[in-house]
């Protein structure tokens, strides 16, 4: 078992960190030790920085006690200190190359230029989630060890990716070459917490299976895993998905549900929380498709503004009808309509008719109020109504401009996740609910890794309700 | 511990440029007055100490011209780690070489990081403190050392008066003595509020007048006012931290000592306060005897080269520079020149250059046995070195001999000996030189020297007065003097040596030709080199010391100078004129009293 006093006590070393096994306790608390320099905390994402943040402030860790940052914010603030022994000019007006600073950083750490700089502002390095360090982070974590006593935090079941741009160190070789093994964590706090003991232990073993390349029976943790068959009848499917979902939601009525959906396909997500009541759709720190709606809306008035409108409002509402309500307005517009104008039609005639982004957002409130529609992409159609809404008031910005500040903004303040939320594993991970749904297991087409399925499994503390067209995966 | 590793001066003053690389330990800056001394130890005080009170005026624009902007910067080496910090501080820290000097833009594995603090006064006379590097990272970033580092680097200076030390005050060395003074303000509050419930007390008389006229006034205007009463204003009787200060059993404040103690005392607590280890010392032997002189550079680490502070300090006092190494000497020299318009330029004006520079003794031995040998020399502009005690006792007997003529003191016109001490004359020579002394070398010539000797002397401007080859000291004498004076300088050497000796030697050197007294009483020209011999042999040194030297010239040659042949004459005379022509040469008293 690894302690602060083993974490403070090495010069150079990795825990490794299966799900819910007190991680980020642990690092927290070798943070907290009193020291006379400030402990420098690396990580790898905002949403990571955010998370740790969080919890320092929450166990009243003075904020003198550590420098948090993401290890592309630290070199970043680094190359502009040093763009000559870097052999890095990064042009602040441009946005950055991260891939080039982190080399530039990582052959200036080892360079010992800055070492006693390093030495003179923190006291150690310790980082997070350390198995989504490329190459190149690595190197930089390596130059500062050489330095400071470092010890890095990561569990290579859980590494995984949308696509690899950049080389990864090997986990075995390279980042065990340099920070030795002080241990592997072992206790399942997450599901001793909740009274949900053998469903840790079960992970653990699964994990360790997964690790092994061998099978997992879901079949095997009555109580906490059930095994749900998929049949080839994509709307059964569905069906039954969205009823397991119900059924978890009366049984549970205050707890959270994660569900676990395609990873490469957004719309099948869309599909599924379109279809169930009450689940938010978790996006990507991109928001791509909110962007592109506002790019596609950018200072259009008039009839363009309204299809605009429209494309946008049916990916993130239901029931839209974008087709029909163009047809009502020609009808109107000839005054051939049989039947009174409804209050909804009324507002996208506005837009029609030279209608600007004020119509718009009396449209789009029009719409969400009726009944018969429903909103199942919250924060995308928020970070939309939120934009159009700023530059009605005069920001100084465009749409899309702004909606790009506006993901700017969400992307450093960490995200809400609902109680109820639909993702994919890559944006799942790193989160826990009480309960998670993993909607296709066994996808022939797009096959869960070992790591995906790991992840995908450890996300819920109580049950695991996977859905895969054989109990045994992969 | 912070330590000045450059320090560069623009428009400052009497400085038009300046750059100096300071040791850590003493650095003691020696030179002719208004040679910018004080305004080195001033741009430093300024720079690190960032006093808002301190008004800039045009003076303070090298001459007076405010379109230049006065630029002070200096470089703070070996960082503490709070400014090493990268987070804070890393947009500015640049790589110093110290073998070179040389300062690069950012710090290096192979360089001391180095942070540069700026002082900019342009001429709206607003200065403006700031980090300052020339590198790319800190190109349009614009930052200030924080309030709490500056706090441990601004130096403190023991100035002419140290009374300020003698109070709890923000420039005060005792403020730094205690971190926590919020003590203190509750009993000066308490106190405050005593003095103004006494005052209440006890009524104030002579003021009835003024109080009744006040309630009257009061009355008729129809202000409510039930009573008027003189109390003390809260304003008036509000202690700051500087209302507390030292004081002996007596009662007397102690800034009431005298300066030498006070100064004494406030180096002995800033050593134990021990926060900046920068110390800036104005005319060190001020108010002191030589042994409290002593007992100041001990405190400051003269003995113990103590590196962990950084003293600047002036002085005029050869007892100083004795207790001095010479790694810890500086010479500043400051030049004006005008260089006149081009010839043939319509409307030229002729321009003013000044030129500062600083010269290092440095540290090998021979410097320091210099420094030990001719502290004195190093106080004055122009530095004739004596081969020897013989050469010495020549120039000091002849100084003399003027002296009683009514003229001014070689000393007067600026110029002193230094002890050449035989072989080392060359090389005390060199170090004068190089440090910008103007300087001489006066030696005799029985010994051949390699031509390029004397070709290094010359490309340093030293120049060399000595007698025709291969005459020595005493052969010049006795080749020169009319045959009248053979007799008294033979006295002398007889006074000095005895009779006997003398006697003896002239035998020897004569091959029992001529004796003491044939010489005295039968005087012929065949006589001059045998006596030159007799003179300068070892088991003789007639006249090898400062002694016999002053006396003969004081009293044979000096009164017959007129009279003294050319091998002899010649290069003294021209020695003389060099003492004569020195630049800080005083012009002789006219005739008629005041000028």
């Amino acid at each position: 078992m690894v302690d602060v006093a083993d974490v403070l006590g090495t010069a150079r070393g990795c825990v490794v960190a299966p799900a819910g096994c007190g991680k980020t306790e642990l690092i927290v608390a070798s943070v907290a030790q009193q020291a006379t320099k400030p402990s420098l905390l690396l990580t790898h994402t905002t949403a990571g920085v955010a998370v740790l943040r969080a919890r320092l402030k929450r166990l009243g860790v003075p904020s003198s006690a550590y420098r948090l940052n993401t290890i592309a914010g630290w070199a970043l603030a680094l190359i502009s200190m040093f763009p000559e022994r870097a052999g890095y000019a990064h042009d602040v007006t441009q946005n950055p190359d991260y891939v080039a600073i982190q080399n530039a950083i990582g052959t200036l750490c080892k360079s010992g230029h800055i070492n006693s700089e390093i030495r003179a502002t923190y006291g150690r390095l310790f980082v997070d989630e350390y198995q989504d360090c490329t190459s190149n982070q690595h190197g930089i974590v390596s130059g500062l060890a050489r330095v400071l006593p470092t010890v890095v935090f990561g569990d290579p079941m859980q590494c995984i990716f949308n696509f690899r741009r950049e080389p990864f160190p090997d986990w075995t070789n390279d980042v065990m070459g340099t920070f030795p093994l002080l241990g592997t964590l072992q206790t399942p706090w997450r599901w001793n917490r909740v009274g949900a003991n053998n469903l840790g232990v079960w992970l653990l073993g699964a994990r360790q299976a997964l690790q092994n390349s061998h099978q997992i029976d879901l079949r095997t943790c009555p109580g906490h895993v059930t095994w749900y068959p998929l049949t080839n009848d994509f709307n059964q499917n569905i069906t039954t998905q969205v009823r397991v979902q119900y059924e978890l939601s009366r049984q549970y009525p205050s707890q959270s549900i994660l569900i676990i959906g395609d990873s490469i396909q957004a719309t099948s997500r869309h599909n599924y929380a379109s279809r169930a009541h009450g689940v938010s759709v978790v996006e990507p720190v991109d928001f791509g498709d909110v962007v592109a709606s506002a790019r596609s809306m950018n200072s259009q008035v008039g009839a363009p503004l309204l299809q605009a409108s429209l494309d946008f409002l049916s990916s993130v509402m239901t029931n839209v009808g974008g087709t029909q309500i163009q047809t009502r307005i020609q009808s109107i517009l000839n005054r051939r309509n049989r039947t009174e104008p409804t209050p909804a039609e009324m507002a996208a005639l506005a837009v029609n008719q030279s209608g600007g982004y004020a119509e718009v957002i009396a449209f789009f409130k029009v719409m969400s109020a009726d009944t018969s529609r429903r909103i199942y992409r919250d924060s995308a159609y928020y970070m939309m109504l939120e934009a159009l809404k700023s530059v009605v008031q005069g920001a100084p910005q465009d749409l899309a401009t702004y909606t790009v500040g506006l993901r700017e903004q969400r992307r450093h303040s960490g995200r809400d996740i609902a109680p109820k939320s639909i993702g994919s594993t890559l944006l799942l991970k790193g989160l826990e609910a009480d309960h998670v749904i993993i909607l296709d297991a066994d996808n022939p087409k797009n096959r869960m890794s070992r790591e995906h399925l790991y992840v995908a499994l450890s996300r819920g503390a109580r049950t695991i309700s996977a859905f895969a067209r054989r109990p045994v995966i992969p | 511990m912070t330590v000045i590793r450059e320090i560069e001066i623009r428009h400052f003053r009497v400085i038009s440029h300046l750059k100096w690389w300071p040791n850590s330990g003493i650095n003691c800056l020696i030179g002719p007055g208004d040679g910018g001394k004080s305004t080195i130890l001033d741009a430093i005080e300024l720079n690190l100490g960032a006093r808002q009170s301190y008004s800039f005026t045009d003076a303070d624009f090298h001459r007076c011209d405010t379109s230049s902007s006065i630029i002070i910067d200096v470089t703070l080496g070996s960082l503490d780690d709070e400014l090493l910090n990268l987070e804070v501080y890393g947009h500015f820290f640049r790589g110093w070489n110290p073998r070179t000097g040389e300062m690069q833009s950012e710090t290096a594995a192979h360089l001391e990081t180095v942070l540069t603090l700026r002082l900019l006064v342009s001429a709206d006379l607003e200065p403006f403190w700031s980090l300052y590097s020339d590198g790319p990272a800190a190109e349009g970033r614009e930052r200030n050392i924080l309030f709490k580092h500056r706090q441990n680097v601004a130096p403190v200076r023991l100035g002419a008066t140290a009374a300020h030390h003698m109070a709890l005050g923000p420039r005060s060395v005792l403020g730094k003595l205690s971190s926590d003074m919020s003590q203190a303000s509750a009993a000066l509050a308490a106190a405050s509020r005593q003095a103004r419930q006494a005052f209440a007390d006890q009524g104030c008389e002579g003021v009835e007048d003024i109080l009744s006229a006040s309630r009257t006034i009061a009355h008729n205007m129809g202000i409510r006012v039930d009573d008027i009463k003189a109390l003390l204003d809260v304003r008036g009787v509000t202690f700051t931290g500087g209302a507390i200060a030292l004081h002996d059993n007596d009662h007397v404040p102690m800034r009431s000592l005298g300066s030498g103690s006070m100064r004494l005392l406030v180096a002995g607590l800033q050593k134990s306060v021990g926060n900046s280890t920068i110390f800036i010392v104005d005319e060190v032997e001020f108010g002191l005897e030589p042994y409290r002189i002593v007992r100041l550079l001990d405190s400051l680490g003269a003995k113990t080269n103590d590196s962990t502070q950084q003293v600047f300090l002036t002085t005029h006092s050869p007892i100083v520079l004795k207790e001095l190494s010479s790694v810890q000497l500086h010479a500043m020299r400051t030049t004006k020149a005008v260089i006149p318009p081009m010839p043939g330029v319509e409307g030229g004006v002729p321009i003013r250059v000044t030129q500062n520079w600083i010269r290092p003794l440095g540290d090998r031995e021979e410097a320091q046995k210099t420094l030990r040998a001719c502290s004195e020399a190093f106080l004055a502009p122009n530095v004739i070195v004596c081969e020897g005690k013989t050469e010495i006792g020549l120039l000091r007997g002849f100084d003399l001999h003027a002296q009683a003529q009514g003229q001014h003191s070689m000393l007067a016109h600026g110029c002193h000996w230094a002890d050449g001490n035989g072989s080392t004359m060359f090389e005390r020579a060199k170090i004068f030189a190089d440090m910008g002394y103007r300087t001489a070398l006066f030696m005799d010539s029985d010994v051949v020297y390699d031509p390029q000797i004397y070709a290094e002397l010359a490309q340093r401007n030293i120049t060399v007065f000595r007698w025709p080859d291969p005459l020595s000291t005493e052969e010049a004498l006795f080749a020169s003097v009319p045959p009248t004076h053979i007799e008294l300088l033979l006295n002398i050497a007889v006074q000095w040596k005895s009779q006997d000796s003398v006697d003896t030697l002239i035998k020897r050197f004569s091959n029992n030709t001529y004796s003491l007294g044939a010489c005295l009483l039968h005087f012929e020209e065949a006589m001059r080199p045998v006596l030159g011999t007799a003179a300068k042999d070892k088991s003789g040194s007639w006249f090898k010391d400062i002694e016999p030297a002053e006396r003969l010239m004081r009293e044979v040659v000096g009164p017959g100078f007129g009279q003294v042949a050319a091998p002899f004459a010649a290069p003294f005379g021209a020695l003389w004129d060099w003492i004569q022509q020195s630049p800080t040469a005083r012009p002789l008293p006219r005739p008629g009293g005041i000028q």
